[in-house]
């Protein structure tokens, strides 16, 4: 497992090196800065805006300002948030864990239930409950999630079972432990809900396609023949053979993942990573925005890594290969 | 079962001719019916916060989301092209060079990357400069993903015995390259464009909403949907704001994803598997190694 680890990090490291240069430059380049912005107020004085740019160094060539920067985030240091006057870190160490509680929970959900899904449905393929979860499924993937998002939020709206937006009611922080944990647990529930019905029509047809393949080889019907029960043959037989691509397949969707969380947070009002991200954007909040780049290409290599990791655990093939090069 | 190519192609003429049929300008202010609900007299679909005429809208918003995703995934699968195919045909230090930079861009969350390459624009308040921003962000995401799988194909392709017949026969390298490896590659590239159509169809309507698409006053289904975000109120008491755009998205995106299905049953026979998500490398490997792409192979060799 180790060396599965190490190999991996090998590459995975100069690549987010590498992306932090591309986002640093892109931001760079761009035309218009948060200093732009107050330059063409008329009550703020020239003077006053050169002393900005020399506090946060934004007068130096992008070489030296990008190295400072990268010597910064080495010390857990994004650097200034312009538009919120408060450190880019303290900003992610805020939103950060709502986006990955959001995404991270959807995702486990998804993986579980799509699993289960997709064997119930492939126990009878072609049938009629099959035929009607596959064209559901259909339906939900060609929906955008931000419509799904606006489902959501009106039936919130039409109900007022759950709150509308917000990561915690006004008073939460006099509650006890359990209490802010319980009014957490409300605020993500709209979220999570659009969330997981984003996600999980591609988790269920992943899963049938897997097992569909799967159920058909000899291994199976020996099984049966053996006098295994149905659910001895799927817990024992079953589910390790096709745990493998359905880990490569979460794997390979953490980008959908992020994606989709980014745009259920915007219209939910769940304050995560990707409201930051956007009013950052709109604000030419450069080392906000930055920062949500890159933690965002973060979560994506540590996850690859991760499924990296838990493959060569579930696949003995994965880990030979490994230990043979 | 030709349902979804069908209503692919009819929601397609719709949205190529509906702004012609639209009864309203789609940015006029009819500041005295706010909210109009839908009435077969007046507003077909009602009006929206400023007075406009939310069927006119739509049709127009229909037709710049069509040309946009088309566009987007055009550009995308020509660059993608351009790329695999020198990768692959060069190879060395052009082709790992080249992965690399493509691995960059997948590495980075598409919604993030967007956000990232959208500062490098003007805030564009012309249309036209506001969808080719659209298309060019689109195809910056999307590039990346077509250049690994056509690499991928060149690479296995360079190795077949008529491409070497090919050489020996004095073929000229710029026949190599069109004829022998992207002829080879057609319907492969074109199988490429019309399963990413529906991801480009949704991926413009993201831009839009997020306010970095076409803007307002000028319609689009982003901003129509954006304009139901605003206030909770507008949500379920003025569906029909909203309704319209969303109903048509999904329809035609349900469609391009039937479309795709049909494509598949035709081209490769039905499958159990249904997943269309990974379809695209699925199908990939599948035309490698194929009936129909070995056929194929021989019949141009031979």
């Amino acid at each position: 497992m180790g060396r599965v680890v190490l190999s991996r990090l090998s590459s995975a490291v100069p690549l987010l090196l590498l992306t932090t240069l591309l986002s640093f430059l892109l931001i760079h380049w761009a035309p218009g800065s948060f200093l732009d912005q107050l330059r063409v107020h008329p009550g703020i004085p020239e003077s006053v805006i050169e002393r900005l740019e020399e506090r946060y160094g934004l007068d130096r060539p992008w070489h030296l300002q990008y190295s400072a920067w990268l010597a910064g985030v080495a010390r857990g240091d994004f650097g200034p948030s312009l538009r919120f006057q408060r450190p880019v870190s303290d900003l992610l160490k805020e939103s950060l864990p709502r986006t990955l509680a959001l995404a991270g929970l959807a995702l486990v959900f998804c993986l579980v239930a799509g699993t289960a899904l997709g064997l119930v449905s492939v126990r009878s393929l072609n049938g009629s409950w099959d035929r009607g979860a596959c064209r559901a499924a259909l339906a939900l993937a060609s929906t955008h999630p931000v419509i799904l998002a606006l489902l959501g939020l009106s039936f919130a709206a039409a109900t007022g079972a759950l709150p509308l937006g917000g990561g915690s009611s006004l008073g939460a922080s006099s509650l006890s432990w359990s209490g802010r944990a319980a009014d957490f647990a409300r605020h993500l529930m709209l979220p999570g809900a659009v969330l997981i019905l984003v996600l999980l029509p591609g988790f269920f047809l992943h899963a049938r396609g897997v097992m569909a393949e799967v159920l058909p080889l000899p291994f199976v019907a020996a099984s049966r023949a053996q006098g295994l029960s149905e659910g001895t043959i799927v817990l024992r037989h079953l589910l390790p053979v096709t745990l493998a691509p359905l880990v490569s397949y979460a794997s390979s969707s953490l980008s959908r993942v992020l994606n989709g969380a980014f745009l259920v947070e915007v219209v939910t009002g769940w304050p995560g990573m990707g409201r930051l991200a956007l009013v950052a954007l709109r604000e030419r909040d450069s080392f906000l925005l930055l920062g949500t780049l890159v933690v965002a290409a973060v979560i994506l290599v540590l996850g690859n890594l991760l499924a990296d990791v838990v493959l060569a655990e579930v696949d003995p093939r994965i880990r030979l290969e490994e230990a043979s090069t | 079962m030709r349902a979804g190519g069908i209503l692919l192609g009819l929601l397609s003429l719709l949205a190529l001719v509906g702004p012609e049929l639209a009864p309203h300008s789609p940015v006029a202010q009819d500041r005295d019916r706010i909210y109009a609900a839908p009435s077969l007299s007046g507003h077909v679909l009602g009006t929206d916060g400023l007075g406009r005429d939310v069927l006119s809208r739509t049709l127009h918003a229909a037709r710049f989301t069509l040309a946009t995703a088309v566009s987007g995934v055009t550009l995308a699968v020509l660059l993608g092209t351009l790329t695999g195919v020198v990768a692959g045909l060069l190879g060395g230090m052009w082709d790992r060079l080249l992965m690399r930079v493509a691995e960059l861009f997948m590495a980075l969350p598409a919604l993030y990357l967007i956000l990232g390459l959208r500062g490098l624009f003007p805030d564009a308040i012309e249309p036209f400069e506001a969808s080719l921003i659209v298309v060019v962000s689109l195809a910056a995401v999307g590039w990346s993903g077509v250049a690994r799988l056509v690499r991928g194909q060149v690479l296995s392709i360079r190795e077949e015995a008529y491409i070497a017949a090919a050489r020996a026969t004095g073929a000229s390298r710029a026949r190599l390259v069109f004829v022998h490896v992207l002829g080879i590659l057609r319907p492969f590239l074109l199988l490429q464009l019309g399963l990413q159509l529906p991801y480009y169809l949704l991926g413009e309507v993201t831009l839009s909403f997020l306010g970095l698409g076409l803007a307002e006053p000028a319609p689009s289904f982003g901003n129509m949907l954006a304009g139901a975000v605003v206030n909770v109120a507008v949500l379920g008491r003025r569906y029909w704001t909203w309704g319209p755009p969303a109903f048509l998205l999904t329809l035609a995106v349900l469609s391009a994803n039937l479309w795709i299905e049909e494509l598949r049953a035709r081209y490769f026979g039905s499958s159990e598997r249904a997943d269309f998500e990974s379809w695209a490398t699925r199908a990939s490997r599948l035309w490698s190694s194929s009936t129909w792409g070995s056929k194929h192979l021989r019949h141009r060799a031979s």
